[in-house]
């Protein structure tokens, strides 16, 4: 049997025939294919600027976040080595043109921001990422029974769908929070038979199971802290509940549970009233943590990571005159060594003896000048500009971002051979400007 | 190391319209575990970190595992061990299709392949379920009856109080039996599980004369275990059941719920693997 296929054909199964994903795909292939640019920009268009109010543009678009829904499943089981790697696939060549679509990626990159589609689109294109670990199936399998039960209750429900400013046949979230006012009430919808369900009685077991599903996330994220990437991308796969509307959730969720601190117990002693105030304290604080963007960081890093592009560099830097051989090799170690922790390349570092200054710098007429060149990540730059500024046999440093055009710009040792002055003499504004262009 | 594909609600042209999660191993031995959940649970959330534990355990690693669901609300019981009796034969008679509607294309298993065991986990009302539908399937000479075994955890057979219960476990709101919900709460199981009730005697009286003699012997509970701070079911032992076992520090519903620092539930069923 091969395992990784098997898991790969389960979970196209449950997230894309099983959903509307697959609808969704065909027809932004479609519209992708024919270069139909106009219909997609409006069919995924900023919500905020024109009102989505029409059905079948509501359908879409739940259509589209299903896929959505599907892409982030796949990259959470790619990330473990669950899955094989099915770029070649007709199913992954399909999603990665849906993916790199300029409509699409503002839509799950602006619009609605979720991050496992923009990790997948990378890993289609070819950045594959895989962490390994003991407990990460058992614990994975432990995230799709949570998810088959999120999808099966809530998802495309009632409950979430007002939460998230809808109304449903003329009921808003704010009624939920009415109703719970009055318990008896409560109580009775909450035992309608599901066949007899209306849409308050079902908001109401929805909210429940939204509730045991809180709890139950957060005992999964507890379980997997010792995987940082491996529970924020699971936190990642709700980040549109707990994260893009997070603090609207927890707020509306938070006045509903309210409501039970107000209820009068048959027993109205202490201890009822305790163990009442107990669960809507436990619960706030559940839901507080899960939307507090604690988990993001880690896939937010990778992201980031994935992102950037990499971009060559050169730097010169002026060190003072007088040091000796061993400080030199300090500063040329801390340089070389900050490319090697950020994943560099170095490919020229030349030591151009000391020169004399275009103008004294910190009282120095001359100055050792080292140049060097190398590609890395804008982080790699940054840390590299801190830990410059900082050292004090440093004078001056200058970088420049190497691009096509000025390759063949690459200073020589005659270009920085600057202006002779005398240390004492006075420097004038405009060689000082001319100095300063240079660094 | 993966020992069971991903869980999966299992479908089927000629199941029984129940909720039935599965866990397919990826080497099986032809022995399966299925959870049956009691009054008011839910197929999975009744057993907690049951679901994860197995698939940890050296034990379980190539058996198959379900967790069987079904309306522990409202049904009428032996309606429910009727339906429950319809998908074990299915399970056992129609092996083939149940494999060939539920598993990846991928992971095929051999054209014989059927089930040598069948360990049928049960709480509470589910115990009850159980038993009457292995008994109609004793009495209608199904002859998978004996590849089965059950190991009981706060078995209902000897009656309960399910009133208190209702809403304890049909919500996550488990404060609400604060509130009186059991008076508002109706179900013809509220008069099934009162002890001697004609269906629970009537349950004893066949289960007995299908034992009589030393036969039928998967009439018999292998193993039942009890809660120690049972308030629900009445803790009697039903027929020639083994003398039970009890957890300590365990109400009617912790009693199934093992965690990773609480795993006696889980050792009780892993003993008898």
């Amino acid at each position: 049997m091969n395992l990784q296929q098997a898991n790969f054909e389960d979970l196209i199964t449950t997230y894309y025939y099983g959903t509307s994903a697959y609808e969704a795909a065909g027809h932004l292939v479609g519209l992708i294919t024919r270069e139909q640019s106009q219909p997609l920009a409006t069919l995924l268009r900023d919500y905020r600027k024109r009102a989505v109010n029409m059905p079948s543009e509501i359908k879409f678009r739940e259509a589209v976040d299903d896929l959505m829904i599907c892409c982030s499943a796949m990259e959470l089981a790619s990330l473990i080595g669950f899955i094989p790697i099915f770029q070649q696939t007709d199913f992954g060549s399909k999603i990665l043109l849906i993916l790199e679509n300029k409509y699409v990626r503002l839509y799950y990159e602006e619009f609605y921001p979720t991050k496992l589609p923009q990790l997948l689109r990378c890993r289609l294109a070819g950045a594959h990422h895989v962490i390994n670990g003991t407990e990460l199936y058992s614990n994975f399998m432990a995230f799709l029974a949570l998810d088959r039960r999120f999808m099966e209750k809530l998802n495309n429900c009632y409950l979430l769908r007002m939460l998230d400013s809808f109304t449903i046949k003329e009921y808003r979230f704010s009624d939920v929070v009415n109703l719970l006012s009055t318990p008896n009430k409560f109580i009775e919808l909450l035992l309608v038979a599901p066949d007899k369900r209306d849409v308050m009685s079902q908001t109401l077991n929805e909210f429940s199971s939204l509730m045991q599903f809180c709890f139950d996330l957060r005992k999964l994220l507890i379980l997997t802290e010792s995987q940082p990437l491996f529970q924020s991308a699971i936190w990642n796969h709700y980040s549109y509940w707990f994260q893009i509307i997070g603090k609207e959730l927890s707020e509306q969720l938070g006045e509903a549970l309210q409501q039970f601190i107000k209820w009068k117990p048959v027993i109205n002693n202490k201890d009822t009233i305790n163990t009442i105030y107990c669960y809507v304290t436990k619960a706030k604080a559940v839901l507080s943590e899960l939307t507090s963007n604690n988990y993001s960081i880690p896939v937010d890093d990778l992201l980031d990571e994935l992102n950037y592009e990499v971009l060559d560099f050169e730097i010169i830097y002026i060190l003072k005159p007088a040091l000796g051989e061993d400080v030199i090799k300090e500063v040329t170690d801390k340089v070389l060594g900050i490319i090697l922790t950020y994943k560099g390349e170095c490919f020229r570092l030349d030591d151009w003896g000391v020169r004399q200054l275009a103008y004294p710098i910190k009282k120095y007429a001359k100055g050792r000048y080292c140049y060097l060149r190398f590609n890395g990540r804008p982080d790699l730059i940054g840390e590299m500009e801190r830990c410059l500024k900082l050292d004090e046999n440093v004078l001056r440093y200058q970088r420049n971002i190497i691009t096509k055009e000025s390759v063949a710009k690459i200073p020589s040792f005659v270009e920085f051979d600057t202006i002779e002055v005398d240390e004492d003499e006075e420097v004038s504004e405009d060689t000082k400007k001319m100095a300063t262009k240079e660094f | 190391m993966q020992t069971h594909l991903a869980t999966r609600t299992l479908k089927g042209t000629q199941k029984p319209n129940k909720d039935v999660q599965a866990l397919f191993a990826v080497q099986p031995n032809r022995k399966a575990i299925l959870f049956i959940h009691g009054f008011s649970g839910d197929a999975i959330d009744t057993w907690s970190d049951f679901h994860g534990l197995l698939l940890e355990c050296p034990k379980c690693t190539k058996r198959d595992v379900f967790f069987y669901g079904y309306d522990g609300l409202r049904a009428e019981m032996n309606a429910s061990a009727a339906i429950f009796r319809e998908f074990l034969d299915w399970f056992f008679n129609s092996t083939k299709i149940l494999l060939n509607e539920n598993l990846p294309q991928s992971a095929p298993r051999t054209n014989d392949f059927e089930y040598d065991e069948l360990i049928i986990v049960a709480h509470s009302l589910g115990a009850v379920i159980a038993r009457r539908a292995l008994l109609d399937a004793t009495n209608n000479k199904s002859n998978w009856v004996a590849k089965t075994k059950m190991i009981l955890y706060a078995p209902a057979h000897k009656g309960a109080n399910v009133v208190d219960l209702a809403l304890e476990v049909a919500s996550s709101f488990s404060f609400l039996k604060l509130f009186g919900i059991g008076a508002r709460f109706t179900s013809p199981l509220i008069d099934e599980l009162k002890p001697e009730s004609r269906s629970l005697k009537k349950l004893l009286e066949d289960t007995k004369t299908a034992t009589k003699n030393g036969t039928n012997l998967h009439l018999i509970a292998c193993k039942v275990v009890l809660a120690e701070y049972e308030k629900i079911v009445v803790n009697d032992i039903f027929g020639d059941d083994p003398a039970p076992y009890a957890i300590p520090e365990t109400t009617h519903t912790s009693v199934c719920k093992p965690n990773r620092d609480f795993l006696q539930p889980f050792s009780h069923l892993e003993v008898c693997l």
